[in-house]
Parts: structure tokens; C-alpha cells; sequence
């Protein structure tokens, strides 16, 4: 273990025994890019994908194909049952109640436009209030502002403090007798901020408010109960944690989407269709029209798999470590400034640097092999609330190491030698 | 191409992004554009000032990178005192070229504006160097349509 000179508590984290060959699951992390060994600092954007999820993506296709829900032929049968165990596996990952609680959407954004249009376009009128965080991603912004727009709903934002955490305090304060509707991210994608989601679920269920919880960021990085939580809807996203693009999930509690209207209409969601009118099946069915993304759902499966195998907890306190580890080697690149003042994050540290943009930063360090992300990272109103259009994000995975910490610190020293 | 950062960062356009030329507004501009890279934040906006089909003054600001903030500087000092007519041209012929993978360059080594072509090197980056030529293209055709 290396110690780095001049500062003593600044040890790399031990990486724990279950992720020692981590690395080695993930081919991508072989390659080199511009001739040097690719340090993925990308995470938030997407995650790389393990062997198990190729395989079993392959393996689908190579062996199971078929279309699901209709034929009775044996390979219809076990496509089926491949898809409804990946919903089961995600009911308990996020520890739903009942696998049926689990809607396969396309991302966290469909699912979120989901619940916009069938649960709660029918409950609000012109005047009541949807109520949103300044830090939400423009998932968690856009589906509401249109329904704003189709129903004459206000939308409400609850600031955040010039440290990069939300306001509590003006949060207890923008509810009111006219808010039908609170949603809000658990982790920021942009800053890493990770919000006290306990505290604004159950403000908002003592006002008898449905609720969403925005997990895209949170449910690969930490320990997600959805029941403990209380919330009604959670979305996730599958290509950030682990599994294929195309494909996330909508937790909704069954007695909410027993009660919800179709969101789409088409195949497989209907009970029974004549022209004097049509009956929709019971959730999740009612809400996953036409052939879904089969393969996209069981590779979604194969990475929960993935994740449990290695442990939520390991996951969450070695990433834990690793972030910090890095915020205190940023102290050593002058002119460097993290964005956000908070001591706990998760994921994604955002930073800017007084000589040179974030898009300039990124270029160099691409050209180093280190891969991170810069822009707004779909957060423009937060970006300008904390002064800045844009950042440089690095963001952390499971599989990332000290050296990857390393080689990013050292090729910010190269943006400073040629911007300096 | 091989991408090496030494060639993206040029001096020159070092220089542009560091102490960019005509980064101003022009009151009683004939004609301005704003733009902005989504994908980014990037965003600049371009002003002329038109006197007898002569571009008399040409200036910009922008909140942006330093490839796009170079390339608008040198827009600026390439454009001021030409016609109208002649920067459209020029406008159109360095998109189309910035687009094209072929090594042709409208600009040769005796123009500050030949730094650019190393940006077709980083395809990431076109957009950086194109966004100030696209507003002034922008601001140009609202004269005529003035």
C-alpha cells in the first residue's frame, strides 16, 4: 500500500476479498484507449457490463428466443418464465412486496413519464401542485412540466442550500394542501448529494402526498427498500447498474397501480378486446404494451445477480472509501474546486477548475485513457443555481480502484501544465 | 488522424482562449445570434455591424471551452472588413470542410485559423469549434431577412 507524502491520513482504501478479481468480470476494462489502459470514471453516465450479463444476454438469443406471454411451444415458455424470474429478482433486490409491483419500463425516464400520465394526471387539477427538487435531473423535471402544461398543475421546487444540499427546512414549507404530488432523486447524478429520503417521504405521507423516489443513482450504489422506504413509486434505470441499455423499472405499490389507467395501449396489456370497448389486464401487464425488451429485462436480472453477489454493503462502504480517497488527493491539483461542500456522497464527485472548461478537461483526460463526463449532465437548473453551466464529473463504480484514482489525478495535473 | 492533446491545444488557439480578440458587445449591432451546445452548455452569441456590405465590426461573447472561445476570436478577426457576401462563403465552406473527413483545409499554416484543423481530429470537439461559425451563419441571414 502506497502512502502519498505529506499527508498521513491518506491511505487507498483496502479493496475488500469479494472484489479483488472485480475487474476481471468486466472485459470492457481490458482495453486500451489512445494506447493507454482505460480508466472508466463514467459511471453515472453508464456502467460497464459483467461477463454474466453478456452471457446471459448471449445465451438468450442462442438458446431461449422466443416471444413471451403468447406460445405455447416450450421456448415460448421459457422465455416467459426467464422474464417474469428477472421481475421477481427485482422485486426482491428493491424489496418490493410482490413481484408484480415491478413494471419494466424503457429507463427511469419512461417510468417516471409513466406514473406522470396514469397515476397522477388523472388526480390533479388546474391550481393543485406538483412538488420537485432544484436537483433534479431532466427526467425528473420535463414529464412534469408537461403535465403542468396538459392540466394547468403548478410545479414547485424545493431549493437547495449553496453547499449542494437540499433545503429541508423550505421543503417542509413548499408542501401545502395543494400539493398532489411529490418527486424527487435519492442521489444527485450531478453532484453526488444524497438526500435525507426517510425524512421527505414521510413529511410527505403525514400530508397524505403519493410519492416518487428518482433510485437511478441510488439503487447500485446502496441498499434500496422500497417498503421500509414507504415511497409509492421508485424508478431505476438497468444500464446504470450493471445491466443492458433499453431497459429499467418502475416499482409502484399495488394498491396505487391497481388503480392506475394504461399508459400505452396494445398487445399483452388487455384482458379482453372487442370494439364496443376493451378490458386491461391487472398490473404490471396493464402497463407493458407490445413485446418488451426480453433480453433487456433478463440481463437486467443477471446483473442483480451480479450485484448481490458481491453485496450491497461491501459496495456501498468500499465506494464510500474510494470517493473519499479521491476528494483528498483533489486537494493536491491547484485551481481545482469540488462542487457540493457536503462530507457523505455517493457516486459522482462534480468539480470545475479556474483554467480550463470542463469540455477541455475531459478531452485531456480521454486523451490520458481516463474517461469522465462534462457538460450539465442533464441538470441545467441545478447547474446554474450552483453558478457554473457546466462541470467535470468523475463518477465511481465497484470496480474501480486506487489506481484509477491515480491516473486521474495525474492527468488533471496535465490539464494544469497545459492550461495553467 | 491520432489524437494527441499537444495538437488540439495549439499555441495559437492557447492564445485566442486566453485573451480572445473582439470578446465585446457591439451596441446597435445590425444583426446578433445566439447558440448554445446543448450537449455542453456551451453558449455564445455573435454581433456584426453591417456598413455598406462591409462588415464593419464583428464581435462576440460566450460562456464556453477553450476550442470554441479560440474559434470565435479568430472568426471575429478573420470576418471584420470583408463582405457579406464573401463571409457567408467563407461561413459555409469551413462547416462543410469541418464536416468532411477529407485533409483538405480552406486555411493554410500563414493564418492563426489553420489551428483548427487539428480539431477534426477529436470528432467529440467539432462542435466546440463550429458553434461560433453557425451563430454568425445565423446572424447573417437575419440581415437579409431584415
Amino acid at each position: 500500500m502506497k502512502m502519498i507524502e505529506g499527508n498521513e491520513k491518506l491511505q487507498p482504501p483496502t479493496i475488500p476479498e469479494v472484489l479483488r478479481k472485480a475487474r476481471e468480470d468486466f472485459p470492457i476494462l481490458k482495453r486500451e484507449v489512445h494506447g493507454k489502459p482505460l480508466v472508466y470514471l463514467d459511471n453515472a453516465a453508464s456502467t460497464q457490463k459483467p461477463q454474466s450479463v453478456i452471457d446471459t444476454i448471449t445465451r438468450y438469443y442462442g438458446h431461449e428466443n422466443a416471444n413471451i406471454h403468447r406460445g405455447v411451444h416450450l421456448l415460448s415458455t421459457e422465455a416467459t418464465a426467464a422474464y417474469e424470474n428477472a421481475r421477481a429478482k427485482i422485486a426482491r433486490y428493491i424489496n418490493a412486496a410482490d413481484s408484480s409491483e415491478i413494471v419494466f419500463t424503457r429507463q427511469a425516464t419512461e417510468a417516471i413519464n409513466l406514473v406522470a400520465h396514469s397515476f397522477v394526471e388523472p388526480i390533479v387539477e388546474a391550481g393543485d401542485e406538483i412538488v420537485i427538487t432544484h436537483m433534479e435531473h431532466h427526467a425528473n423535471i420535463v414529464p412534469w412540466q408537461l403535465l403542468c402544461e396538459r392540466t394547468g398543475a403548478i410545479l414547485k421546487v424545493v431549493p437547495i442550500l449553496d453547499n449542494g444540499l437540499l433545503d429541508t427546512e423550505a421543503f417542509h414549507k413548499t408542501l401545502g394542501p395543494k400539493t398532489k404530488f411529490l418527486s424527487f432523486v435519492y442521489v444527485s447524478n450531478s453532484i453526488g448529494t444524497i438526500n435525507p429520503v426517510k425524512t421527505l417521504l414521510d413529511a410527505a405521507k403525514e400530508r397524505g402526498i403519493p410519492t416518487l423516489v428518482d433510485g437511478a443513482q441510488a439503487v447500485q450504489h446502496k441498499t434500496v427498500d422500497a417498503q421500509s422506504l414507504d415511497c409509492d413509486f421508485l424508478v431505476m434505470s438497468g444500464h446504470k447498474m450493471f445491466g443492458p441499455t433499453g431497459i429499467g423499472a418502475l416499482y409502484g405499490k399495488r394498491s396505487r397501480l391497481d388503480g392506475m389507467r394504461p399508459y400505452q395501449g396494445g398487445g399483452d396489456m388487455i384482458a379482453h378486446v372487442s370494439f364496443e370497448g376493451t378490458t386491461y389486464k391487472e398490473p404490471p401487464s396493464r402497463f407493458e404494451a407490445g413485446t418488451p425488451h426480453i433480453e433487456g429485462a433478463i440481463g437486467l436480472g443477471a446483473a442483480v445477480d451480479y450485484i448481490e453477489s458481491v453485496g450491497r454493503d461491501v459496495i456501498e462502504s468500499y465506494e464510500t472509501e474510494l470517493i473519499a480517497y479521491a476528494i483528498e488527493r483533489l486537494k493536491e491539483i491547484p485551481n481545482l474546486r469540488v462542487v457540493g461542500d457536503f462530507e457523505e456522497r455517493a457516486g459522482a464527485i462534480s468539480f470545475v477548475m479556474e483554467n480550463a472548461h470542463p469540455h477541455d478537461i475531459g478531452t485531456i483526460l480521454d486523451t490520458e485513457g481516463v474517461a469522465i463526463r462534462s457538460g450539465h449532465h442533464c441538470c441545467e437548473p441545478l447547474m446554474r443555481r450552483l453558478g457554473t453551466v457546466a462541470t467535470a464529473r468523475a463518477s465511481f463504480s465497484l470496480y474501480n480502484n486506487h489506481d484509477d484514482v491515480d491516473a486521474f489525478i495525474e492527468a488533471l495535473k496535465k490539464v494544469n501544465t497545459l492550461f495553467g | 488522424m491520432p489524437q494527441d492533446p499537444k495538437d488540439l491545444y495549439k499555441r495559437i488557439l492557447m492564445r485566442h482562449s486566453k485573451e480572445p480578440r473582439n470578446r465585446r458587445t457591439i451596441e446597435g449591432s445590425s444583426s446578433e445570434a445566439f447558440l448554445a451546445n446543448a450537449l455542453c452548455g456551451d453558449e455564445v452569441t455573435m454581433y456584426l455591424k453591417i456598413d455598406n456590405d462591409q462588415l464593419s465590426d464583428v464581435s462576440f461573447n460566450a460562456q464556453c471551452c477553450s476550442i470554441c472561445m479560440a474559434s470565435a476570436s479568430m472568426l471575429t478577426e478573420k470576418a471584420k472588413g470583408s463582405s457579406q457576401e464573401s463571409t457567408e462563403k467563407l461561413v459555409r465552406q469551413f462547416l462543410k470542410e469541418m464536416r468532411e473527413e477529407e485533409d483538405d483545409f480552406l486555411f493554410d499554416e500563414s493564418e492563426d485559423l489553420y489551428a483548427l484543423k487539428s480539431v477534426k481530429a477529436f470528432p467529440s470537439r467539432l462542435r466546440c469549434a463550429t458553434l461560433p461559425w453557425e451563430a454568425l451563419k445565423e446572424a447573417l441571414s437575419a440581415v437579409d431577412q431584415k
